[in-house]
């Protein structure tokens, strides 16, 4: 019954994707239409090595043979090679790092294996595929989830027999590795560390996971073993380099997938300008929104997935608006994100996979391996900020074969524009590399720490490459080490790893309380993020649902909340100031012909970034209106960070700007020189800022940029691009690195635009006082147009 | 005899430890020990120093480094302590079946620790040991040993020197299983070393918790030593402050830091000595003067122990100051002559309970209900009490807990409907009692109580005379069964069974004399 209710859907998805093919609305949007054959699979001989049971136990769960990645991951890990697999979603990885494992298992029962998952519902997922494998296999022993869910009463069982403990980095950080004594047999006999979803250690998280990896390494040489390192990530340009970072140690890439592929159309879909003049296109969410509710009232199981939560809200309001108003029997759709409570996540995710639930409209949360059945379209809101993540979205669709349809729907954002106007570009282009900093003087202290709580540091041990000495010294005469016995020892009254978050640099959140009925916990926000969206005013969006925040308690970190029924939502803005503190190189940013005044200046360093909610808009839903506004009373939050910059020389003639260097968009009483150069870097700075995630594997939201006209600092026109991440992970230094290629295509996209005076795909849309801005960027950055090819 | 009220009172613990509050430095003084400022700056011993902390301090060195500074000293037992057999605790100790042979196998063992959390940078800076030995003139007296960790480099060396003083006993600790014990092992497998393991261990909390928790709320070791051993520590700094007072010695390298350190354990080990007493004396032979809540906690944790709670029981009954109290006491007693099979003499305290009980317990009802039911088969007072426990449990069930309490009434309803069937079947529907009689309230007082007055009026609920027959009163068999009814009715259904029970009672039990040694309820009066 359930493979029927399958096959039909099967059918609407190839009947959709005809009618989409001879709808001429559809035809004007899209841009390209790529279509992939599917690919045959290439299967590998069992391993002569492999226990009788275990490949009995596959047998019998229809696994005739394995894929060819699956031999090579099997070969490496039976050769005592660190291995990282990079296969698409659904090519059998875990089957691939669970087998090496079940078979040291079979060879002596008293091997443990650590699996880290980056999220809980993984771990519960991969839980009962391995118990399944086990009992397939016969083997006894018994796989368990410790996490923050993991009741205080199975715990200690857990740490005394728990055979495969799966956990995920933070539990690992906070839960474990802090207590190893307790975990003594495990560590004594830790022969894997298997690690999912590598990919997603970029960035300032994976800084941080390579220093639990750290550690936990650390921690298992004490107690006598030398873990194996199992990976699996998704598709991205540097697997080796990112696994040999995180693991510090040689990592063999197994890339090549042996799994067939199911056939998959691929949609870029840029909403029709509805002012042509100023550039602005039909909201992205509205085009989204028609996609899937086109698909859902035609039964295929889609997945939307929206680049922020407050869209996510959005999105999934209008899909259910929709559907009710199409009448019939409206399909049931969840919404999906951070910030929603376990429970409500664990009930989307089962309604999905029992096909309870026809839709989800999902942040990126959904991009990971969360089992949630086989769904055939994937609708994208937006461009979600790096290839990796574009194919690991659209790998959602057409898990279990059949035809799979993935849309990129562009909005107004440069990149977006940028993808959706350069398709092949996209296409050819590999996925962007992820990149970590390990060694970033914060995280690694805050590591240093944690290490030295777990075990007394020698001086000249190595943590990471090399000695960590000066750190140790340093946190010596702070007091919270002591040097005794030639060691060094933790000596201060706290627990260090309640102190370091690995999600962000600042852990803390605000609870937000509904207050309509009895009190109840409604979700959560992080701290930094709540002045913009749970300030006294706002209205907060849960599962579609308005909530208006009566009361915002900083100093407890408690929104107060309740139901409302109005027709906006709220926008806050967020001003930012910045000062440098420290310059760490200079440089020239040569250009690939001399502009006037000579070349531009770069450099990066260590900045103060002050943030500082002012005002919220209330904008009207569907219509995104402005119906009004308000002031928003909360502190400032300011933090240190690094930020990449650009000086450009002075152009002849141009006044200085308003004594405190920073950049006036130019009122009535500004002169034209001034306005257009001021528009100019605003321009130049949005491009920049839009263009950069392609170079460094982060999010957009990763980067901040501000336009000085005359930087109180270099005392030149300054742009700056910094580091949303307080102490920054090393974006800034790479951008210093890269900055002539950067430049290079900054210039490209503005000089190749073809707005009239800038638009939100290049420099940005046009403001009232600066129509002068695209003119301006233009001559800018003109000295580098053509850059890229030299480069 | 209570060592609150009465008896020769305590010596003063905390004067006997006065000397180390004398010592210590009032302000931060600049270190006087060691050589040189530098953080791996070896610690020298510096006699003068420790010696101010107790009378008898020796230097323990292991490979040429000081592994421990070992403080001792003999204090003669306080009289009023009270004396218990130790080895009555034996059901208590773990591994379960170790026979203790006898109170010199005890020892009392406390940490104190770096941080006030766990984790493997968490260390003991000072273990405390009492021991009870013979002392002059064939009295006891106590030994106190004090191990403190000069440095944070020297665990492994600590840890042997500490196990010496240790070895094959009954390692008697306040939340050593989840804390001291669980620490220990820690800092051996961090060391590297084989951890001296006890005979057996003792966890005195979970038995002081069944003590003295519902009347204390709190069972720390100092809240217990005043309110249980009568003694109060003024000068006690509590736990929390003991990581700061060993931080503190590290930066200075001043011994004197840690008086208040060496003071709070050896109170800690003297109250918890104390405590091991009276848990044992009073398991050995139940106090009369106890409270009764303590005394319900003395009957549970016999019960545990596989000795008999009614001498518990009987103290506690005795104790009760008030009706809920006395009810509190016959039903536990009730379930205690149950689950010995003595049903008669249990429905007898069921009765009791029902009776005297402010607001009965549902459960008591119940229990009364199925003795009726089945062994007394009188099915009208069967049913009666089933009605009574569905319109108690209907209108009071905690908040919180509906879905139990709906799982419930659907039992108890079956139980009901039952009953209903079988009388139905016996004989015809009995007529009702004239109003007035037997306890059902007047209609009108019944229709001003509203839920909230229910507890006041009941206050005053006082049993009918015994003496009605059997048949007399009808159970209204309508009440608290037919969906949800109003408080109002619920009401009457509940206080309907006063009367209707009271006018069965003495033809059943009441020519008995209550075995419970008290005087019967209408006397009580």
């Amino acid at each position: 019954m359930f493979r029927s209710r399958e096959r039909v859907v099967g059918l609407n998805l190839a009947q959709v994707l005809e009618a989409m093919a001879g709808d001429p609305a559809l035809g004007e949007r899209i841009v390209r239409w790529e279509r992939i054959p599917p690919r045959p699979g290439r299967p590998a001989p069992w391993p002569r090595d492999m226990d009788g049971r275990l490949r009995s136990a596959l047998e019998r769960s229809g696994i005739p043979f394995l894929w060819s990645h699956q031999a090579e991951a099997w070969r490496a890990a039976r050769s005592g090679r660190h291995v990282v697999v990079v296969t698409p979603t659904a090519s059998g990885k875990s089957l691939a790092y669970n087998l090496p494992v079940l078979q040291a298992l079979c060879e002596d029962p008293e091997a443990r294996a650590l699996y880290v998952f980056p999220t809980k519902a993984l771990a519960r997922d991969q839980q009962a595929a391995l118990a399944g494998w086990l009992e397939a296999a016969g083997l006894a022993a018994r796989v368990h989830v410790y996490d923050g869910d993991t009741p205080p009463e199975e715990r200690t069982t857990i740490r005394r027999t728990g055979q495969i403990v799966i956990t995920n980095p933070d539990m690992l950080h906070s839960g474990i590795l802090p207590h190893h004594p307790r975990w003594a047999r495990l560590f004594a006999n830790l022969r894997f560390v298997v690690l999912d979803e590598l990919h997603g250690y970029s960035g300032v998280f994976g800084s941080h996971v390579a220093n639990v990896l750290r550690r936990l390494f650390r921690v298992a040489r004490f107690h006598g073993s030398d873990p194996l390192v199992l990976a699996a990530s998704a598709t991205i340009a540097n697997p080796k380099e990112l696994a040999e970072a995180l693991v510090g140690a040689p990592v063999e890439a197994v890339t090549e997938s042996g799994a067939p592929e199911p056939e998959r159309h691929l949609l870029f879909c840029n909403p029709p300008l509805v002012n042509p003049r100023l550039g602005i296109r039909r909201g992205v969410l509205h085009e989204a929104r028609d996609f899937a509710v086109r698909l859902l009232r035609n039964g295929v199981a889609t997945i939307v997935f929206a680049r922020s939560r407050l869209h996510v809200e959005l999105l999934l309001a209008y899909i259910r608006e929709a559907l009710a108003a199409a009448g019939e029997r409206a399909p049931l759709v969840h919404g999906y994100r951070g910030g929603y409570l376990p429970e409500e996540r664990r009930r989307a995710e089962r309604d999905l996979r029992s096909g309870r639930a026809l839709g989800v409209v999902s942040t990126n949360a959904l991009e990971l391996g969360v089992d949630i059945g086989s769904l055939e379209a994937a609708v994208l809101a937006g461009y979600p900020g790096s290839v990796a993540s574009t194919w690991q979205e659209w790998g959602r669709a057409g898990r279990r074969g059949g035809p799979a349809l993935a849309v990129l729907v562009a909005s107004s954002a440069p990149l977006d524009q940028f993808i959706v106007t350069h398709p092949d570009f996209f296409l050819a282009e590999p996925p962007e590399a992820a990149r970590v900093s390990p060694d970033n003087l914060q995280i690694l202290v805050s590591h240093v720490k944690c290490a030295a709580f777990e075990l007394p540091f020698a001086r000249g041990e190595p943590f990471g490459p090399g000695p960590v000495d000066e750190i140790l010294d340093f946190l010596a005469g702070a007091g919270v080490l002591r040097e005794a016995g030639g060691r060094f020892h933790w000596s201060a009254e706290s627990f260090p790893a309640n102190d370091v978050s690995l999600r962000s640099a600042d852990g803390e959140n605000v609870v937000i309380v509904d207050e309509t009925a009895a009190p109840k916990v409604l979700g959560e926000v992080a701290r930094r993020s709540a002045p913009l969206f749970v300030h006294e005013g706002a209205i907060y969006l849960h599962e579609g649902r308005q909530y208006e925040v009566r009361r915002l308690d900083f100093a407890e970190r408690k929104a107060y909340v309740r139901a409302v029924a109005v027709d906006y939502y709220t926008d806050a803005e967020l001003a930012v100031d910045l000062r440098v503190l420290d310059v760490a190189v200079e440089a020239e940013a040569r250009p690939r012909r001399p502009g006037p005044g000579g070349p531009a200046g770069a450099a990066w360093g260590e900045v103060a970034i002050t943030e500082r909610a002012t005002v919220y808009k209330k904008v009207r839903l569907h219509t995104h209106e402005n119906v009004g506004w308000g002031r928003i009373e909360l502190p400032e939050d300011t933090y240190h960070t690094t930020a990449f910059w650009l000086t450009f020389p002075k152009p002849g003639g141009a006044p200085d700007a308003a004594p405190d260097g920073r950049l006036r968009l130019p009122g009535r009483g500004g002169r034209d020189g001034e306005e257009a150069l001021a528009a100019g870097l605003v321009g130049v700075a949005y491009a920049l800022r839009g263009l950069a995630p392609l170079h460094l594997l982060c999010a957009p939201h990763d980067l901040g940029a501000a336009a000085q006209v005359r930087s109180p600092f270099t005392g030149q026109p300054t742009v700056f691009l910094y580091e949303t991440v307080p102490g920054g992970v090393g974006f800034a230094e790479k951008l210093f690195h890269a900055r002539e290629l950067v430049l290079a295509d900054a210039a490209e996209l503005v000089w190749s635009c073809a707005c009239e005076a800038g638009c939100p795909a290049c420099v940005g849309p046009p403001s009232p006082e600066g129509a002068e801005g695209k003119r301006a960027a233009r001559a800018i950055l003109r000295p580098w147009l053509g850059g890229r090819e030299s480069a | 005899m209570s060592l609150r009220a009465e008896g020769p009172p305590l010596p003063d613990l905390p004067a006997r430890f006065g000397a180390f509050r004398r010592h210590a430095p009032a302000t931060p003084e600049p270190a006087p020990l060691g050589a040189g400022g530098g953080a791996s700056r070896q610690l020298a011993p510096a006699e003068g120093a420790w010696a101010e902390l107790a009378a008898e301090a020796s230097f323990l060195y292991r490979d040429g480094v000081l592994a421990s500074v070992r403080l001792a000293r003999r204090i003669p037992r306080p009289p009023g302590l009270p004396v218990g057999p130790l080895p009555a605790l034996a059901p208590a100790l773990r591994p379960a079946g170790v026979r203790p042979p006898g109170a010199s196998a005890f020892l009392w063992f406390d940490l104190e620790t770096t941080g006030l959390g766990a984790g493997a940078g968490v260390k003991a800076f000072l273990a405390g040991v009492l021991r009870e030995e013979p002392g002059p003139g064939g009295g006891r007296e106590l030994v106190l040993i004090q191990h403190v960790l000069p440095d944070l480099d020297r665990v492994p060396g600590f840890l042997s020197e500490v196990g010496r003083d240790l070895g094959e006993a009954v390692w008697v600790t306040h939340n050593g299983r989840a804390f001291d014990l669980a620490l220990w092992v820690d800092m051996h497998v961090l060391a590297g070393l084989r951890p001296s393991a006890p005979l057996a261990d003792l966890d005195l909390l979970p038995l002081v918790r069944s003590l003295w928790r519902e009347r204390l709320g709190s069972v720390t070791l100092s809240r217990l030593a005043r309110e249980v051993l009568g003694f109060d520590r003024p000068g006690d700094p509590g736990g929390g402050a003991m990581p700061e007072t060993y931080l503190a010695y590290l930066a200075s390298g001043d011994p004197r830091w840690l008086a208040p350190a060496l003071e709070h354990n050896a109170e800690d080990l003297l109250a918890l000595y104390g405590l091991t007493h009276q848990v044992a004396q009073a398991l050995e032979r139940p106090p009369t003067d106890w409270p009764t809540a303590d005394l319900l906690g003395l009957a549970r944790l016999r019960s545990r122990f596989g000795r008999s709670p009614e001498p518990a029981l009987a103290a506690a009954l005795g104790a009760a100051r008030s009706p809920g109290e006395r009810a509190r006491a016959l039903s536990a007693w009730g379930r205690a002559l149950k689950r010995r099979g003595d049903y008669d003499e249990a429905a007898l305290r069921f009765e009791g309970a029902v009776r005297e009980a402010p607001l009965p317990s549902p459960e008591d009802l119940l229990e009364l209900a199925k003795h009726y039911e089945h062994r007394a088969r009188d099915l009208p007072r069967a049913l009666a009490a089933t009605e009574r426990a569905i319109g108690v449990l209907r209108v009071f069930a905690a908040p919180g807990r509906a879905e139990a309490a709906r799982r419930r009434l659907e039992a108890w309803d079956r139980r009901r409907r039952r009953l209903i069937r079988r009388i139905g079947r016996l004989r015809p529907r009995p007529q009702p009692l004239p109003s007035g009689e037997g306890g059902r309230p007047r209609p009108e007082e019944a229709q001003d109580a509203a839920p909230g007055d229910r507890l006041a009026r009941d206050e005053r609920h006082v049993p009918e005379p015994l003496g009605a027959r059997p048949g007399d009163e009808p159970p209204e068999v309508g009440a608290g069964c037919h969906g949800r009814l109003d408080a109002r009715r619920e009401l009457e259904a509940h206080a309907h069974l006063g009367g209707f029970e009271a006018a069965h009672g003495q033809a059943q039990v009441g020519s008995r004399p209550h075995r419970d040694g008290r005087p019967r309820p209408a006397d009580d009066r």
